[in-house]
């Protein structure tokens, strides 16, 4: 559906962008949650004896795994094949110098079997079924699901290995619990996730133009009221200073339905990332779609239509990029956006002639019922899950935990020391001219990428590379981050993203959910616009959405849930 | 009996001999269809089966008409019939003669430069990629800068915001078809035309015979044969409304008479991973099709002799 389309996306603007990532996408295929919840689940210790099948086929390190320990560099050199989106500027099969290094350190050498990150889950859902086979380490793509893979044999329970190779995974576990149930199924762990300390630096966020609302005399908006009159004030005066009053849109919310539901989160909705399905706070999960604020909600939204608040072309243009469009062409006065679009934008409008143009990120306004935002990717929904044809599923543990050691952290995060980083020796990291000035004319991101950072494996992503990225901004707008992020921070709470379904769950499932999402995304079109009422034909909604199985939804949602509690 | 079929075999060895050459030329084309069009109708399978990536198409279960009977209880069902019906109807209705009319047009003209230039011109917007014609679409009729409106607002109208107008949608979608299609299909009608014998023209022409008498008499039964086929074939694709183009343009406003089969297929089959779900209701299509193309055949042959079989 169109909006999974987006979110992913947006998800891949968010691992460019703000977190750090290169547009490596696959790993952060998703949602969140975690961090923020602070439940410490004790997820299941399962500690069964190693399976039969895999004790019998250690080789290379079969000495080492005596001790319980693999010391890298292997004695013996180990090749294993790891299937995995590519990367969009540079391919992982060209043998990448941060994959050379990292072999170098530990003698394992990856054939890295590629596909372009666009056509990722398509291709292997693909591959998978028409052979049963997967590659040594594959990134499970979206819709196989661990439970059915594991179920058949195809791969294998990884708890045991993690206990024994896997300190740092285990650490990773401790600082993002929710992480363990999203990979397990039947019991056991089946895949690891690239997981993210960054998503909650700066989350997606309002934008408003500072110098309009100078030039108007008005004060960035803190409560929906505040917005209503700031965007009013664009509405009907001369925001831009060229004379001409009618010429400034609003708002703009970037080109699809979804987009309108960010305003949502003052109605204390989580429709934005959780689509709506969130549990209330007995722990049963409700529709939200369907709740008296959506309908205050919907009210509102109708009415912020219809004063011209908000650009008609909302709906028709596509993609964020039009935004990126018109906010670029001087017409726009507030959006919703990624932070780290923000400095892009502000050049183009400098360099299109408005040199006092300034984009501020605000604090998420407080509304009728509360005052918060959801964040999204502070996990990958998908992991990386091990074959049980793999002859080495030690080393792909053990070189895991090392990717998500502190060393390996900063490799793949910052690339090879003295090359496209170097340490400033108080914590903090400094890229290099190479990646900040590149003769090439690449971005940072797109000079790490091509270094293979943000790739292949999974990783930690770290503050410490958010960080080393704000070499761009000035001191000014660097200052307005960490004080529009300190105060966002109390206030995100972590998009729901539930644990896989099981087959049955799925068969249940199975073409509701596709209906019901049809329906909605077609109705709140509609409130929004007018050709439906919201007074009028909410009970008719409401009973339609009821006919679409949402119960059958609900109670699905309700036991994946459940076991994300347990 | 052993002889006969030893004969048969001679004589068989024989023909491939002398049509070496001809079975060389044809084999690629054979094995294009064998590959590509015959060789995929096994995976139909999976639509009376509950296919799972795990198990591969014959581990799956088999449900029967499930599938079917699922697509014909959906919510949608009748919307996006009704929808896929009226778009495909009223392509065929102005978008068939359109070509016919450009091609007898063109084929009046000199030959030169100027029918050359007006040939490719025409045909050109064919190799435009649909996801370029419907970033077109949206930027012309945008009511802000689309050059549509701006036409508009300079004659003191009021912009329309056309892609949120469910009574648009059908129009912009067909029209923009048909500015993207019809010269490429007048190249088959042009193809023909050029089979008639300049004979009969000249003949007409000392008979006295006017431009429209010619095209009237000559011309258009002359590629009557042509027409029919193509007729035949485009009703063969009536149920087969492509998604790609709608789904780059609808959106919730205009769902109610923008969403057809196959772009409610997409979302709810290949998007959410029911596969068989999808297969089921393309087979439906291609069998409601060709029944369609059986229908217009036999009509055809019995009213005009012309027929594809």
């Amino acid at each position: 559906m169109k909006r999974r389309l987006l979110s992913v996306l947006l998800t891949a603007a968010l691992a460019a962008g703000t977190l750090s990532g290169c547009g490596g996408g696959g790993g952060t295929t998703g949602g969140a949650s975690g961090a923020a919840a602070g439940s410490t689940t004790q997820a299941q210790q399962e500690t069964q004896a190693p399976e039969q099948e895999d004790s019998g086929q250690q080789t290379a390190a079969a000495g080492a795994e005596a001790s319980g320990e693999i010391t890298f560099p292997l004695a013996e050199p180990v090749e294993i094949t790891v299937a995995t989106p590519d990367g969009s500027v540079a391919s992982l099969a060209d043998n990448l110098p941060l994959w050379q290094e990292i072999e170098k350190r530990t003698n394992v050498k990856i054939n890295w079997d590629v596909t372009a990150a666009a056509q990722y889950d398509e291709v292997m859902k693909l591959r998978v079924s028409a052979s049963g086979d997967i590659p040594d380490v594959m990134l499970l793509p979206n819709g196989l699901n661990l439970g059915g893979l594991g179920g058949d044999g195809t791969i294998i329970p990884l708890e045991d290995y993690i206990d024994r190779y896997g300190d740092n995974i285990k650490k990773m576990y401790e600082a993002f619990p929710r992480v363990k149930s999203l990979t397990s199924a039947d019991g056991h762990i089946y895949s690891i996730n690239t997981v993210s300390e960054n998503a909650y630096f700066m989350p997606y966020c309002f934008v408003v133009r500072k110098d309009w609302l100078d030039r108007l005399g008005l004060q960035e908006p803190e409560t929906i009221d505040d917005w209503m009159t700031v965007l009013r004030a664009f509405r009907d005066e001369d925001a831009d200073g060229d004379g001409n009053p009618g010429n400034e849109i609003p708002f703009f919310a970037g080109g699809h339905v979804w987009y309108t539901t960010f305003w949502a989160h003052a109605w204390g909705l989580h429709l934005f990332y959780s689509d709506g399905w969130y549990p209330d706070e007995n722990g049963k999960m409700q529709y939200e779609f369907i709740s008296d604020r959506a309908k205050e909600f919907f009210v509102w939204l109708n009415n912020f239509y219809e004063e011209g608040l908000l650009d008609p072309e909302f709906l028709t243009l596509g993609d964020e990029n039009k935004l990126y469009e018109k906010a670029a062409r001087n017409e726009v006065g507030a959006f919703s956006v990624y932070p780290s679009q923000i400095p892009m934008i502000e050049e183009t409008l400098h360099s299109n002639g408005v040199a006092d143009a300034k984009l501020v990120p605000l604090v998420p306004p407080k509304g009728p019922y509360a005052q918060m935002v959801e964040v999204l990717g502070d996990m990958g929904v998908n992991g990386y899950v091990v074959s049980s044809k793999c002859e080495h599923p030690e080393v792909v543990i053990a070189l895991i935990n090392y990717l998500m050691s502190e060393e390996g952290t900063l490799l793949m995060n910052l690339g090879v020391e003295g090359e496209t980083y170097t340490d400033n020796g108080d914590g903090s990291y400094s890229l290099t001219e190479y990646v900040t000035n590149n003769p090439d004319g690449l971005s940072a991101n797109e000079v790490l990428s091509a270094y293979g950072c943000q790739l292949g494996l999974p990783y930690i992503m770290s503050e410490k590379r958010g960080a080393a990225m704000q070499y761009e901004y000035d001191d000014e707008m660097r200052e307005r981050f960490v004080t529009v992020s300190e105060r966002t921070r109390p206030l995100a709470s972590s998009g729901l993203v539930l644990p896989p379904a099981t087959e049955e769950e799925n068969e249940v499932i199975a073409g509701k959910s596709g209906d019901l999402a049809t329906y909605i995304w077609e109705m709140t079109g509609k409130f929004i616009v007018g050709t439906a009422d919201v007074e009028a034909e909410w009970d008719d909604y409401v009973s339609r959405v009821k006919e679409l199985g949402v119960d059958d939804i609900l109670a699905v949602k309700q036991a994946q849930y459940d076991r994300l509690e347990q | 009996m052993k002889q006969k079929w030893e004969k048969s075999w001679v004589q068989f060895k024989k023909n491939v001999r002398r049509d070496k050459a001809l079975i060389i030329i044809v084999l690629p084309v054979f094995l294009h269809y064998l590959i590509f069009f015959y060789y995929p109708m096994y995976g139909n399978i999976i639509a009376f089966k509950n296919f799972k990536y795990t198990t591969g198409i014959w581990g799956s279960e088999w449900v029967g008409f499930e599938h079917f009977l699922r697509f014909f209880r959906s919510p949608y069902f009748t919307r996006v019939l009704r929808n896929t019906i009226l778009i495909s109807v009223y392509s065929i209705l102005w978008g068939f003669p359109i070509p016919i009319v450009f091609a007898l047009l063109t084929n009046d003209l000199r030959q030169g430069l100027y029918k050359r230039v007006v040939q490719a011109v025409s045909y050109i917007p064919y190799f435009i990629s649909t996801v370029v014609i419907c970033g077109m679409l949206v930027n012309f009729l945008s009511p802000s800068t689309g050059i549509i409106n701006s036409i508009i607002k300079a004659f003191g109208g009021k912009p329309v915001n056309f892609l949120m107008e469910p009574k648009w949608f059908r129009t912009i979608f067909i029209a923009s078809g048909i500015w993207q299609g019809f010269g490429w299909s007048a190249i088959i009608y042009l193809a023909a035309l050029t089979g008639v014998s300049p004979e009969l023209y000249e003949a007409s022409k000392i008979d006295g015979a006017s431009r429209l008498q010619r095209v009237l008499h000559i011309s258009i039964p002359s590629i009557m044969p042509t027409i029919v086929v193509t007729f035949i074939l485009q009703l063969g694709s009536l149920m087969s409304v492509g998604y790609e183009k709608l789904i780059l343009l609808y959106n919730p406003v205009t769902l109610d008479v923008a969403d057809v089969i196959s772009s409610y297929t997409y979302r709810t089959g290949l998007v959410e991973g029911n596969y068989s779900f999808a297969s089921a209701v393309g087979l439906f299509n291609s069998l409601i099709n060709l029944i369609l193309v059986f229908i217009a055949n036999s009509i055809s042959k019995k009213v005009s002799d012309n027929s594809l079989w």
